[in-house]
């Protein structure tokens, strides 16, 4: 039977959220004082930033339930918010450097920042492989939920380099002690850059989850690899 | 108290296969020199530079090492179902991490040290006082280092592709060591004495962490099927 594409209600409060933040962000905010357009892209860089922190804590914190009750849907979740995690972190490392040459000359420097993000791009995209190179369904799950915990370690690391170094890359403008150091209707939008941004983050959690626990039922019924 | 009984035995048993066999730490060692002098040679006759580079040299030369050493005691036991054996016998399994730990850190411990000296006379190191403080950051590292590598071996042992999953998937995970190792050891040499004291407590921190980490995950990794 052919599978019908269905867009869900949230999934167009999603969409509708991101493309309305996108627009204002684009056309409505006035351009940063000191950097211009350029610092547009921060309205996709942090968000990205920040949801690829989120993706790895639920992958944490799935591997850890998974370990703990062995129940697949938290392994399905693990992978889901590792995969779009991810793809966030790509997203922040490609607008990163986007900026970068912008405002530094240079699309890539080996400041503290950018090197621990990249290198959480590999430990995750390692998380993938030992997946990939693992047969059996439950022997999967519970290897990779043990992985998931060693790699998320890494994750505050990458956070606070930026505290512990000195580099190129600049302080938190916005957590940080005092107020934020950054203009308040920059800031609003930002915020709103973000919140559409979860919403997209929660849509596409859900969805993959869904599309994991599929495979999982098809392998029950149709034997693995189908 | 059983655990730390049985890890010591385990450990032991690991130290004495090398000691007659000599293959994992001897084939570390000559992974380490050969890292050790293609470095050299890439950066070429500048001593200036090699001598500010070396606490990274030493740390990609032992990095590459550990990997030799970790390959070589998981393949003698998972060879002849030993490990099997071993997991049905002890009533504690956390001791297997634990011994697999203290023998991984004695030999990173070792290897550590010798290409700090190897690394002294190729480099040209000046030696000073501060060099003793060193000692305490091969300690600490050591043990972190082991753990994630005890914890990571475990994971993939039995995967596809081990060969190539085993430095795609640990050696991004010793990044904090490496971190920690490399600016615990840059401010020794510089003879900044507390930045250094820092840096290996941050070491420390990393290897109660990833320790406690094993302790709980270990049993998870690797029961056998």
């Amino acid at each position: 039977m052919p599978m019908k594409a269905r867009v869900s209600t949230f999934g167009l409060l999603a969409g509708t959220a991101l493309a309305i933040t996108t627009i204002v962000g684009l056309f409505v905010v006035p351009a940063d004082a000191a950097q211009g357009d350029v610092q547009r892209i921060m309205y996709v860089h942090v968000p990205s930033a920040w949801l690829a922190y989120l993706a790895f804590l639920v992958t944490f914190v799935s591997s850890v339930l998974y370990l703990w009750r062995r129940e697949l849907r938290f392994d399905r979740l693990a992978i889901a918010a590792a995969e779009i995690g991810l793809v966030l972190t790509g997203i922040t490392i490609v607008t990163g450097a986007i900026w970068g040459k912008a405002t530094w000359g240079k699309w890539w420097d080996w400041d503290p920042r950018l090197t621990t993000t990249a290198i959480l791009f590999v430990v995750y995209a390692g998380y993938l492989l030992v997946r990939q190179s693992l047969g059996d369904r439950y022997r999967r799950a519970r290897l990779a939920a043990v992985y998931g915990i060693v790699a998320f370690v890494n994750v505050p690391i990458v956070h606070f380099s930026v505290l512990w170094w000195r580099g190129l890359h600049q302080a938190p403008t916005v957590i940080r002690p005092g107020d934020p150091s950054i203009d308040h209707t920059l800031l609003f939008e930002l915020l709103a850059s973000l919140l559409s941004f979860t919403l997209v983050f929660i849509w596409a959690l859900r969805r993959r989850t869904a599309l994991e626990a599929g495979r999982d039922a098809a392998d029950l019924t149709l034997g693995p690899g189908t | 108290m059983s655990l730390l009984v049985d890890a010591v035995v385990l450990a032991r048993k690991d130290i004495r296969v090398e000691l007659r066999a000599g293959q994992a730490f001897g084939s570390a060692a000559a992974l380490a020199g050969i890292a050790l002098i293609l470095i050299g040679l890439a950066v070429g006759p500048q001593p200036e530079r090699l001598r500010s580079l070396a606490p990274a040299v030493v740390w990609i030369a032992l990095l590459y090492a550990a990997l030799a050493v970790a390959e070589r005691l998981e393949q003698i036991d998972r060879s002849d179902e030993a490990f099997t054996g071993l997991w049905l016998v002890l009533t504690d399994r956390r001791s297997l991490f634990v011994g697999r730990v203290i023998s991984l850190s004695v030999a990173l411990f070792l290897l550590q040290l010798a290409i700090w000296v190897a690394a002294t006379i190729l480099l040209d190191l000046p030696v000073r006082p501060e060099y003793a403080g060193l000692v305490l950051v091969a300690t600490f590292t050591s043990l972190a280092a082991a753990s994630v590598i005890a914890l990571v071996s475990a994971v993939v042992a039995d995967a596809d592709r081990r060969s190539l999953l085993v430095p795609v998937a640990l050696l991004p995970l010793l990044v904090p060591t490496f971190i920690a190792g490399v600016q615990a050891s840059t401010a020794l040499l510089d003879g900044r004495s507390s930045d250094g004291l820092l840096w290996t407590g941050a070491a420390a921190v990393e290897a109660g962490l990833f320790i406690g980490v094993g302790l709980l995950a270990y049993e998870s990794a690797a029961r056998p099927d």
